[in-house]
């Protein structure tokens, strides 16, 4: 079985992005053997594009580069890759699951016909059809999900759903530069753009984490959990509780109403687990629990259980932490 | 102004969820289904901005005749109409496909300026509704929604903030456009006593996908593009390794454990 396998490339800080490059991989196991994986990319630079994706497993590169591309616009790059899909007809579009990755794949999708499953963590082929499986009802439960639409079947995946390809793992194919249809007239502007301050608060990316509960007794006693993550070189997460009570701001939340995690490490710091809270952070490849509660559930997902009182424990692991990294 | 929000309802909780052969969701032994808890946020984002411009919010539903009771609860705390799409059809219908229903039922209301979902539905998750409207009805989208600047009625336009993972992006849309929002963007209004007992007395209008005028082959288990197979609890945890000691041991033989997988 042969399959032309698009991926839609995302911009990282240099070149694409990390999410783009653990699709390209996946792409080319669903490709097989004979098959195509092509890096889709709509920008208005086209700055270390082609090279990324070719260094990440792309066999052809596909650019659409336009000022009018500049920031992504649904209608814009709906407009753009939706035309390129019409004419050339791929049997699989991948998309990098981000909020702006999901409300493409949602829009590209009714722009063919067709459907899209999102934030899918896995992808194989049961026959001829595309399988995804996805996080449903807030991870408490897994949907397996096949896409039958008759045109291209589109996905979005999550972020760290798969391993990065090593470097070079590329087919140094072709690179295509085509002219992208654009709307006449823009309905939808970029006005400006507030980043976060400070990269502490980059959950999605991170590969350690620190998560603070009400098990802190107040704001102040984030300071252990700021100290462990600074260690570390991790972020800092916490549970909804102390969002709702205004210890730490939203962006820190982690869980159902807050950000799915998915870092080598999460350190939960008196949070007891509930479901809500497991349903961001079960699939952390490590996970440790510090509760004085030994019944806490967050103990049922965890790796590493230690009982006991988190101003005790946690000061003496950044200690040791420190001494280990140091040494 | 002229608004319309789509609502849905859900089950209760997580436990004991299931898909029928035909890949529709189903709750326990035909269990409670409320409304879901992001639409709130949606109908108050349509009555503030109705509150302060004047017009009227519509609020609209595709399911069965069960989901009369949340239409109902859109009626209390305000809306000035409420309208189910109920058809056997629909049955195993996929968000792809509800979006297909939904672009029906804007249309037949008609004149719209603005229509609100939620950002995402706690069932599914999936955040497909909104961009796949914007879409089938060739109008403007943004989606996450997390404050309204300003909804101008007259230079039809529309300035939002929008959340995304590293910052926020203020954009703005001409009008009619479809937005969705996100939990905390407004703190939803309770229904006052004599909102329930006027809605529990209005009569919620049903519509047939032939009242609408979406094709039924497009929707339902046989139109609808993608199919849940299967819903199974999450994989079992491997099991974990309780670590004992003082503070400081407990520190040590956790610190030994990390290093030695090398994690970090
Ligand atoms: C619709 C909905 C959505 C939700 N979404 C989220 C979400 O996205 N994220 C989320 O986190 N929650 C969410 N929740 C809330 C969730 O149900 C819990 O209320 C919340 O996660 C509890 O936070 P917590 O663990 O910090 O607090 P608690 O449950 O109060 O737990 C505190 C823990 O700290 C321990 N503790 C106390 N003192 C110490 C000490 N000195 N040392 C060690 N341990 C100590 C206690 O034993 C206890 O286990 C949601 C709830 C609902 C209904």
């Amino acid at each position: 079985m042969s399959k032309t396998i698009w991926v839609v490339a995302q911009r990282g800080e240099s070149g694409i992005s990390r999410t783009t490059k653990e699709i390209l991989g996946k792409a080319k196991e669903l490709a097989g053997d004979g098959g195509a994986v092509a890096g889709i990319y709509c920008g208005a630079s086209k700055d270390g594009v082609a090279e990324g994706l070719q260094a990440a497993g792309a066999s052809q590169v596909v650019l659409m580069v336009d000022p009018k591309l500049d920031t992504y616009v649904a209608e814009t790059y709906t407009s753009a890759l939706g035309a390129l899909a019409r004419d050339r007809k791929p049997d699989v579009i991948l998309i990098p699951g981000t909020l702006n990755g999901k409300e493409l794949a949602a829009s590209l999708a009714a722009s063919l016909d067709g459907g899209a499953v999102q934030d899918c963590t896995h992808l194989d082929w049961d026959g001829d059809v595309l399988v995804g499986t996805r996080a449903f009802f807030g991870g408490n439960l897994t949907a397996t999900v096949e896409n039958r639409s008759s045109g291209p079947k589109i996905f979005s995946v999550k972020p760290k759903a798969f391993p990065l390809p090593a470097d070079g793992a590329g087919g140094g194919g072709d690179v295509e530069e085509v002219a992208p249809e654009l709307p006449a007239s823009a309905r939808t502007t970029v006005v400006e753009f507030l980043a976060d301050e400070g990269k502490t608060v980059n959950l999605i990316d991170a590969n350690v984490i620190v998560s603070g509960g009400r098990g802190l007794g107040d704001p102040e006693g984030f300071e252990i959990v700021n100290d462990l993550a600074a260690a570390l070189g991790g972020a800092v997460g916490a549970s909804r509780a102390v969002v709702d009570a205004g210890w730490i701001p939203y962006a820190h939340q982690v869980g159902q109403t807050g950000k799915t995690v998915k870092p080598k490490l999460y350190i939960a710091c008196g949070i007891s687990g509930a479901i809500q809270h497991l349903a961001g952070m079960r699939t952390s490849d490590n996970i440790v629990a510090i509760n004085k509660d030994e019944n806490a559930p967050i103990f049922k997902v965890a790796h590493y259980g230690l009982v006991g009182d988190v101003f005790e424990i946690v000061p003496e692991l950044t200690k040791k932490f420190k001494e280990a990294l140091q040494g | 102004m002229k608004a319309i929000v789509f609502v849905k309802e859900v089950p209760e909780t997580p436990e004991g969820v299931s898909v029928s052969e035909n890949g529709q969701v189903q709750a326990a032994g035909g269990g409670n289904f409320l409304t879901d808890p992001i639409d709130p946020f949606a109908i108050e984002t349509a009555l503030q901005i109705k509150d302060a411009k004047g017009g009227e919010v519509h609020a609209v539903t595709a399911g069965n005749s069960r989901a009369e009771k949340i239409l109902k609860e859109a009626l209390a705390m305000g809306v000035d109409n409420s309208y189910l799409v109920a058809d056997d059809a629909l049955e195993g219908s996929d968000p792809n496909a509800i979006a297909r229903v939904l672009a029906g039922a804007a249309k037949k209301i008609g004149d719209y300026d603005l229509l609100v979902t939620g950002d995402r539905a706690a069932d599914d998750n999936s955040s497909i509704v909104t961009a796949a409207l914007a879409q089938l009805l060739d109008i403007p989208v943004l989606t996450f929604v997390s404050e309204v600047v300003d909804f101008d009625a007259d230079a039809k336009k529309i300035r939002v903030v929008r959340t995304l993972e590293n910052g926020r992006q203020v954009m703005e849309a001409t009008l009619p456009a479809v937005i969705s929002v996100m939990k905390g963007i407004h703190e939803p209004r309770y229904p006052s006593l004599l909102g329930i007992r006027k809605a529990s007395k209005r009569e919620v209008p049903s519509w047939s996908l032939a009242d609408i005028g979406v094709d039924p082959s497009t929707v339902g288990a046989a139109g609808s593009p993608t199919k849940i197979r299967s819903l199974d609890p999450p994989p079992a945890p491997s099991g974990v390794e309780m670590i004992t000691g003082s503070p400081e041991e407990m520190a040590a033989t956790l610190v030994q454990r990390i290093m030695d997988k090398k994690v970090l």
